[in-house]
């Protein structure tokens, strides 16, 4: 039995690490301490899962999609429906989760990046829950994807900052938060959204988002009375993908894909997708981790393409990278008009529109299910759900 | 260690200190408001003449271990973890960030990277 945990430097593997300005490193292991402490603190989980229960609203559902899996023909589909949670997406959990350790450590002051806007509004939320300030930033060309959740930042009392530089993404959005906290790190919590970044963040985001995975364990045995054969989940930076599968890692039968954002095209610019080593992907660090990356043939970081603004990013979380040179963890892509395609199908056969990210993993169970058998159960993550979206696609459809 | 600053390592320093008189020390210039959608304004204006006075007596104590040879993050005898955020961090030639940091109890200059 693996328990898949980093070493004490916060490597899985080769991947992870701390690679942090040195005006970051007290901060750092200030949380590293902290976090260690309420891992294992029993007052601290409670208040967690209380919080996810009253406030989130979980468990969310395991739900059969009974048409979606008669029109494939093959695998039963379940999709855990973590579009349901509070704020229409996963995200929530891991602000929840982070907003307490901010709170324990004194931290006043909360800052966060974000892509598509969902972990903003998270991190937005919980700060109002909690009566703290708020500052997230965003990149100029998600702000124009995502004006909806901008809004709603806005509404919760944030302060939405976009960024101008660089491809005006994700990655712009991170660097803008990171110097931020160099130049406020007494005051400031950098509430960090996936399971990407310096250690501890990408350990403490699979343990807060692990809860995905421990409810879909539970719900499945009790509708089936057996453990899935498949699990899929899109990767972006890949916390609710590793959520989902952290807890079935040791359950050897149990297959897992992460599919990743194939975008228009195979070169270099044209897509998001860190394991396609033809289309750029190889080791290197990013943004305070070892990991796979985009990358040009001199290791400068590559621009990326999604349609989906919450994978547009050119790094994939360490223990991913780990999984998948393990080959525990399967790796594969859907490209923007499978993804929008995907979308459309899930609306009309189930009545629930998905979130662009979370319509990744549904194009590739619309690939890959025909080809299971009836009696094979596949469990999906609907890690959000797509009202943000529907101007975006309406806009594409009507092009 | 401890050595003097070379030529290159005073440039830098005196361009990213040169940044707190403009306003531009944290990045000021790219960031829009997500409220107005309008550039947001440069931080506060700063006098940056009481550090590069410091400039000369500084001494580089110790230098990061990370055997990257493009890294020139050093320390100066000022440093004391914990108590140096930076005054200045901005992005310079070829994308990279320059950090200055400070010892925010006695103002003087504590460390710089250049990452």
């Amino acid at each position: 039995m693996n328990n898949f945990q980093p070493d004490e430097r916060g490597y899985w593997g080769e991947f992870g690490g701390r690679f942090v300005p040195e005006t970051l490193m007290s901060p750092i292991e200030e949380l590293t301490d902290a976090y260690f402490a309420v891992r294992e603190d029993a007052n601290f989980q409670t208040e967690f899962l209380n919080l996810l229960q009253d406030f989130s609203g979980r468990p969310t559902p395991l739900f059969y999609a009974k048409r979606l899996s008669e029109r494939l023909g093959g695998a039963k589909i379940y999709l855990k429906r973590e579009d349901l949670s509070h704020t229409g997406s996963h995200k929530i959990n891991n602000a929840v989760g982070q907003i307490l350790l901010a709170r324990r450590m004194g931290k006043k002051r909360i800052i966060a990046e974000t892509g598509a806007g969902q972990h903003g509004v998270a991190t937005a939320t919980v700060c109002a829950l909690f009566g703290l300030d708020c500052v997230v930033y965003m990149g100029e060309e998600d702000m124009r994807r995502q004006s909806l959740n901008v809004f709603r930042m806005r509404l919760l009392g944030a302060e939405v900052r976009g960024v101008s530089a660089g491809a005006k993404t994700l990655k712009d959005a991170i660097n803008e938060a990171l110097r931020d906290w160099v130049t406020n790190v007494d005051s400031t919590y950098y509430l960090l959204g996936s399971a990407l970044g310096p250690h501890p963040y990408p350990l403490l985001v699979r343990d807060f988002q692990s809860v995905i995975g421990r409810e879909a364990r539970r719900q499945i045995l009790e509708k089936e009375n057996r453990l899935p054969d498949v699990l899929v989940a899109c990767v972006g930076g890949g916390s609710n993908s590793i959520g989902l599968f952290h807890p079935f890692l040791n359950d050897e039968k149990v297959r897992m894909i992460g599919v990743e954002a194939g975008g228009k095209g195979n070169n270099l610019g044209e897509h998001a997708a860190r394991f396609n080593k033809a289309g750029g992907g190889k080791i290197g660090v990013l943004q305070g981790t070892k990991s796979y990356l985009l990358q040009n043939d001199d290791g400068q970081i590559a621009l990326t393409h999604s349609i989906s603004a919450g994978l547009d990013y050119a790094s994939v979380g360490p223990e991913h990278a780990f999984l998948q040179s393990i080959g525990r963890v399967e790796y594969a892509m859907a490209t923007d008009d499978e993804a929008l395609a995907a979308f459309q199908v899930l609306s009309q056969t189930e009545g629930i529109i998905p979130a662009l990210e979370s319509s990744h993993g549904i194009a590739h169970a619309v690939k890959i299910a025909p080809e299971m058998s009836p009696g094979e159960i596949m469990i999906v993550n609907l890690s959000g759900r797509g009202d943000k979206d529907v101007n975006q696609v309406q806009e594409m459809l009507e092009r | 260690m401890n050595r003097k600053l070379t030529k290159q390592e005073k440039n830098w320093l005196i361009s990213g200190l040169k940044t707190l008189e403009t306003g531009e020390y944290r990045g000021g210039g790219n960031l829009v408001s997500g409220m107005t959608g309008k550039l947001k304004p440069l931080d506060e204006p700063k006098n940056p003449e009481p550090y590069l006075q410091q400039i000369d007596e500084l001494r580089v104590v110790s230098k990061c271990k990370c055997d990257d040879l493009d890294c020139h993050t050093v320390k100066f005898q000022h440093f004391e973890r914990g108590n140096c955020p930076a005054i200045v961090a901005i992005q310079i030639e070829g994308g990279r960030l320059l950090i200055i940091d400070v010892h925010k109890e006695k103002n003087l200059l504590a460390g710089r990277e250049v990452i």
